[in-house]
């Protein structure tokens, strides 16, 4: 029985460190190119270690749009700032990882006077979100992002290292490299009511009624990485996005939740919800285009940042 | 007894009642059998137990499928009638314990077997955790005998059960999954296809089939390995089959021998007229089909096999291959590759009727498939499914697959023989190599097994 559970063992432990091994080779064989927030939706593959930025911007597609399609710079540009993006478009990532991600990022040395937090409403809704396994597909293999995170409450975890381990095998990640896009030009011609009548219900995980119990968690959570962010000594911004729409369903529990978080020292809520009315501003419903992004960026947050 | 019943309450603890009936009534039913004077008795205690098992099984697979097709039936005749269908859920795994506890009655009320006096070892008996949700089929001949005597660890037969639950889980993770993702495509999508790219949308379902099962299969009896419990072989490398009755000798072996032993042989098996077998074969490919779930789709899935089986009994072809193919020997003969070949594909052909939602999707698919032959754009499709969505891995995977069961194909599983004649080093490339694919190349979403739903 000893030696056939050592054996066990070994073959276990072996198993373990051909593929640590291996996955960390792969790993690094995309790492090694350049990657910058404008490149990639990936996190690991542009965090540096101990440096200061002026704002970290978290959230959903609505806030990775302040970097992709070459708008990066632009924003940086307007603001005077130095800013980094942790936001997961692409539908992986919910609140809970945006958590882990940002204590990542200070887990590196690095710091940031502002957090602007981008709280698109149905991200505090979605089981989808919460759920993806998918999340850190494009993250590098590091023992440390694999450690921590396995001490991080999450749903769906063992799904989610798997795929983070596994996608590193993968062609996707093999031919990874930085992408150097152009501006998003596409324009909507007019708000299509039918389209957002049948397109909502897929935030909400095919529902036409809110998950309050989910809403209720997140909030929990949101709350966390509010207190986490101010004891790091960041001021905390929460930003309702625009959309061509105006409010979200669910808006209001939203608002009312960040209402109440602003009133704590160093937290702000805006709602910008309804400030962006222009179709020609966005690229579909609640996606901003590049100009729309410039315009947003100096009209709405320059003032707030300034 | 309880690590299993824990098992079966992870799924729905609500439904250990059932077992619990089932364990409980053929435990009694065994014992006043065996002490029952007249035959009038020992038919009316059967009777109880049959009447409970299978109308527990048939009210709980088979109601609202008799239901519905009363009502259509009479509706086409022009009568106008309402059933109810019920919202049943299925018990995981019950066409399997039912048909295990069934077995133990009738081999007591045919003096095959003593009946078993110790509760423990024969509620363990019905609810062994291995195979418990999906087989094999065990006989209590060969598994409670096991219960009833003492067991040690064999370091020997635990290795070997550790092999075949890896390679169990290859063809689980790896295939069956894999080829899941493009057979629902393909199946869910049909009218979208034509010509070849729905053939492949059946090759990927022959293989998922297969490696789910008898991926299943493998774990399960690898499992039980390491408890040195010894449970039957449930695949013998069925594509490798000559022609159909070798096919059903090496497919789901625990199920075909259940119904040979305690259908087939009862109504008189092959002794009669040829018509008495002709009509014993097609009952038992009937209710094989029908077996599988209450759905006409599978009933008709037994039909086609019994179309394909009947010419081989009729020329007296049905017991020609025993044996596995090209024995001994490194590669099949061309005759044997052909036949192989052939039989493959009349396999694949059925696999579509089994996989189809309606007899009519079934038939829209093959037609499809077989019409679009002609038609450029299916092989069109074929080529873009397989550049942008497939790959060349999981061909390759499938690919290795057969190889290495081709390589071990006269050991009970594919992985037997490297317990000997092989250096440690190759033998543990071999395990390494496995384990990493499993790691790299499965698909770790959650896919229930198929058969659980049977």
């Amino acid at each position: 029985m000893k030696s056939f559970l050592f054996k066990i063992a070994i073959y276990l432990f072996g198993l373990l460190g051909i593929l640590l091994g291996i996955i960390s080779i792969c790993s690094w064989l995309t790492d090694r190119y350049d990657f910058h927030n404008v490149h990639t939706q990936s996190n690991t593959l542009c965090l540096d270690i101990n440096q200061s930025y002026d704002i970290v911007m978290m959230g959903i597609s609505h806030a990775r749009f302040f970097s992709i399609h070459n708008n990066h710079y632009k924003v940086e540009k307007i603001l005077s700032k130095k800013f980094i993006n942790l936001a997961q478009g692409g539908s992986k990532c919910g609140i809970n990882e945006q958590l882990y991600y940002l204590q990542h990022f200070y887990r590196l040395g690095n710091k940031a006077e502002k957090v602007a937090y981008i709280i698109s409403p149905h991200m505090f809704f979605s089981a989808s979100l919460s759920l993806a396994s998918n999340t850190f597909d494009y993250e590098t293999f590091s023992l440390s992002f694999l450690g921590y995170y396995l001490l991080f409450p999450s749903e769906n975890k063992p799904q989610r290292i798997l795929s983070y381990l596994s996608s590193k095998l993968s062609r996707d990640w093999l031919q990874y490299r930085p992408v150097y896009p152009k501006d998003d030009l596409r324009r909507m011609e007019k708000l299509d009511t039918s389209v957002i009548k049948t397109g909502m219900n897929n935030f909400y995980d095919g529902k036409n009624t809110l998950d309050l119990k989910r809403f209720e968690a997140n909030s929990l959570r949101m709350e966390e990485t509010i207190s986490f962010a101010l004891a790091q000594g960041s001021e905390v911004y929460l930003i309702i996005p625009p959309a061509l729409f105006g409010k979200w369903r669910g808006h209001d529990e939203v608002e009312k939740f960040a209402l109440e978080m602003a009133k704590r020292d160093s937290v702000s809520y805006y709602n910008f919800s309804e400030s962006v009315d222009l179709p020609e501003f966005y690229s579909d419903h609640h996606h901003l285009n590049t100009p729309g992004t410039v315009y947003f960026t100096q009209n709405y947050l320059l003032p707030i940042f300034k | 007894m309880l690590a299993s019943y824990v098992f079966y309450a992870w799924w729905d603890w609500r439904f250990l009642g059932l077992i619990l009936l089932s364990t409980v009534l053929d435990f009694g039913v065994g014992i006043l059998i065996e002490k029952a004077k007249n035959s009038a008795r020992r038919k009316l205690l059967l009777s109880l137990s049959l009447t409970v098992n299978l109308g527990l099984l048939g009210f709980l697979k088979y109601y609202n499928f008799f239901i519905d097709n009363f009502v259509e039936a009479f509706q086409l005749l022009g009568h106008k009638m309402e059933g109810s269908s019920l919202q049943v859920i299925l018990p995981v795994g019950i066409s399997f314990y039912t048909f295990q506890t069934l077995s133990y009655s009738l081999d007591v009320y045919h003096r095959k077997i003593r009946a078993c006096q110790d509760f423990i070892a024969f509620s363990a008996f019905v609810c062994f955790f291995p195979q418990l949700v999906a087989g094999p089929i065990e006989r209590a001949s060969h598994l409670l005998p096991q219960f009833e005597s003492k067991r040690s660890f064999h370091v020997l037969e635990a290795q070997d059960g550790m092999r075949q639950i890896l390679w169990g889980l290859f063809k689980k993770i790896v295939i069956a999954d894999n080829c899941a993702i493009f057979a629902n495509q393909l199946f869910n999508h049909s009218d979208e296809y034509q010509g070849f790219a729905l053939f492949a949308g059946a090759l990927f379902f022959t293989f998922q089939i297969y490696g789910d099962f008898s991926g299943y299969s493998d774990i399960a009896i690898g499992t039980a390995r390491l408890f040195r419990f010894d449970l039957k072989q449930n695949f013998a490398y069925p594509y490798f089959s000559r022609n159909m009755a070798e096919f059903w000798r090496r497919w789901h072996i625990s199920l075909s021998s259940w119904f040979r032993d305690y259908v087939y042989i009862p109504l008189g098996g092959s002794r009669g007229s040829r018509t008495i077998q002709l009509r014993n074969i097609l009952i038992i490919f009937l209710l094989s089909g029908f077996w599988h779930g209450a759905n006409w789709t599978f009933i008709f899935w037994g039909a086609l096999h019994a179309l394909f089986f009947l010419p081989l009994l009729l020329l007296g072809q049905n017991r020609v291959y025993l044996q596995i193919v090209a024995q001994g020997k490194m590669l099949p003969s061309l005759h044997e590759l052909g036949s192989m070949l052939i039989t493959f594909l009349l396999a694949v052909l059925t696999w579509i009727f089994f996989r189809a939602d309606t007899l009519v999707h079934a038939w829209s698919y093959l037609t499809s498939m077989i019409v679009g032959l002609a038609a450029k754009q299916g092989y069109v499709q074929t080529l873009n499914l397989f550049y942008w969505e497939v790959g060349y891995e999981l061909p390759l995977l499938i690919l290795f697959m057969l190889l290495l069961e081709w390589w071990g194909r006269e050991g009970m599983h594919a992985l037997e023989h490297l317990k000997s004649g092989y250096s440690t080093a190759f033998r543990w490339l071999i395990y390494f190599g496995i384990g990493f694919v499993i790691f790299s190349n499965g698909n770790f979403q959650e896919t229930e097994f198929i058969y659980f739903d049977f």
